[in-house]
């Protein structure tokens, strides 16, 4: 039996080795896959996500749930000066509502005024954000968007004030959201009012960092950054947040979206603005002025 | 040596692949979606080594490739590289197995930090001669640390109330003479 053992030993050793080599070599093997032809793969990756992700979204949300049930326990000891505090913020906010109002009137007239037409391909999709799939150091998350409602790569995604991000990575079912957060986004950025561009950084803090600035004495914390469209990244005019100063004197922009909780989340269908790609023709008499004239000249003759 | 009968060995395997689903599962409840301050420790990794170290029959190369390479896909890491170097730590830790047998407890944390250390460094160094963004280092080695410091959590849960321990010489001679 001892004898048994050793030889079986023998026998399974290099054979577990062997089998472990190959199956590292496999791994090695799609790691360079990625790194030569990192679309393929990463459309891989996308079904991959979107094949195992309905097994785990059925838990998802009741966890979710509870844990936030939890916390939320938690803050109910302060809650009476909660709600005092509430009911403060709620005197101010019914005065903003009036402004606001009155306001959204004045626009409207101007705009009637104006004859401004909004682009009316703007139109947005809502999704459920699935998970936080990003780790300590990738800040995306998933929704549960996909192909099917006609996502497509690179669309913005914002919750109700301000960007949150941009669509990278579409699956039947999921969309993944980089965050502006991330260290690899980079939005092009117009600050108002002074009109300077800029690059909005992420760098994995919550306040991304303002790069690129053609003249900083220019802004001042406070002054607001949507996006300016340049390159075609996104479409013009989404709401970033507020320019603010770090204590190292950098600048920074404090988002106007909430990214700390994100439920919901909108994507803006955004199809491009199309280029003018060739110099203007020559401009020659249509064949309706052509017959137009020719018709005078009938008139003329008769 | 009816503790490694088939039945009881594969509901182990099976246990070793629930855990891991669970630990995804756990990183990607929506709870904190901004950026955090102090990264998570890396439970899955804690896991693979400790099983692998005590009960490797438990978790054969092929699974731990497999669970690491889902949170590769999920996590948006490199696919297949953390995956690759976690199955050769796992490889590293099975031959250590019965030379730590009667060693200690400090001598097998101290073993697991270095592994640790080892991992993390040999996917930064990896990250940077294939030219790809790398994470910033003081993040890393702080979840490398955490890392460490769950595993005796992770190592007393799974032996406490999954039975996963190391088998001890005697035992390992009962076998050996039956």
């Amino acid at each position: 039996m001892a004898r048994d053992r050793a030889h079986q030993d023998d026998y399974v050793g290099p054979l577990r080795r062997l089998l472990t080599f190959v199956l590292l070599i496999c791994l090695l093997g799609l790691f360079i896959l990625w790194r030569i032809d990192s679309p393929r793969v990463e459309r891989f990756r996308a079904q991959v996500i979107d094949r195992v992700m309905p097994g785990f979204s059925w838990a998802m949300a009741p966890v979710t749930a509870s844990i936030n049930l939890i916390r939320d326990i938690q803050s109910y000891q302060a809650l009476y000066e909660q709600n005092q505090e509430l009911r403060r913020e709620l005197q101010q906010m019914k005065s903003w509502k009036e402004a606001a109002l009155q306001l959204e009137q004045e626009n409207a007239r101007l705009l009637d005024l104006n004859n401004v037409r909004l682009d009316p391909q703007l139109t947005y999709v809502t999704g459920v954000v699935l998970a936080d799939s990003g780790s300590p150091f990738r800040q995306s998350l998933l929704l549960n968007v996909g192909d099917r409602d006609g996502i497509q790569d690179g669309w913005a995604a914002m919750d109700g004030l301000g960007l949150v991000g941009r669509i990278s990575g579409v699956g039947e079912r999921t969309a993944r959201v980089i965050m502006l957060t991330d260290t690899s986004s980079k939005v092009p950025a117009l600050i108002q009012p002074s009109g300077q561009k800029a690059l909005v950084v992420g760098d994995n803090s919550m306040v991304p960092p303002i790069d690129f600035l053609e003249d900083p004495d220019q802004v001042r914390p406070g002054d607001r950054v949507v996006t300016s469209g340049d390159a075609g990244v996104l479409p013009p005019g989404l709401v970033i947040g507020q320019v603010a100063k770090d204590p190292g004197g950098r600048l920074r922009v404090r988002l106007s979206a909430d990214i700390e909780r994100l439920e919901f989340l909108r994507v803006l269908r955004d199809h491009g603005t199309p280029e003018v790609e060739t110099a203007g023709e020559l401009v020659v008499p249509g064949p309706a002025e052509e017959d137009a004239q020719a018709a005078e000249e009938d008139l003329a003759d008769g | 040596m009816a503790d490694s009968a088939a039945p009881r060995l594969w509901l182990m395997r099976l246990t070793f692949v629930g855990l891991a689903l669970l630990t995804v599962f756990f990183r990607l409840l929506p709870l904190e979606t901004g950026p955090v301050r102090w990264p998570a420790p890396d439970v899955l990794l804690a896991l693979c080594l400790a099983w692998s170290l005590r009960r490797p029959e438990y978790v054969p190369a092929l699974f731990v490739a497999a669970a690491i390479l889902l949170t590769d896909f999920f996590f948006q890491r490199p696919p297949g590289l953390m995956a690759a170097i976690v199955v050769v730590a796992c490889g590293n830790m099975r031959k250590r197995g019965p030379g730590l047998r009667d060693a200690g407890f400090l001598a097998e944390l101290l073993l697991i930090g270095l592994t640790v250390l080892c991992v993390v460094l040999a996917n930064r160094v990896a990250l940077t001669v294939f030219m790809l963004p790398r994470p910033p280092l003081g993040l890393t080695l702080l979840q490398a640390l955490f890392t460490v410091a769950i595993y005796p959590v992770v190592a007393v849960l799974s032996q406490a109330v999954l039975g996963v321990r190391a088998r001890t010489n005697a035992e390992l001679a009962a076998g050996r003479h039956a």
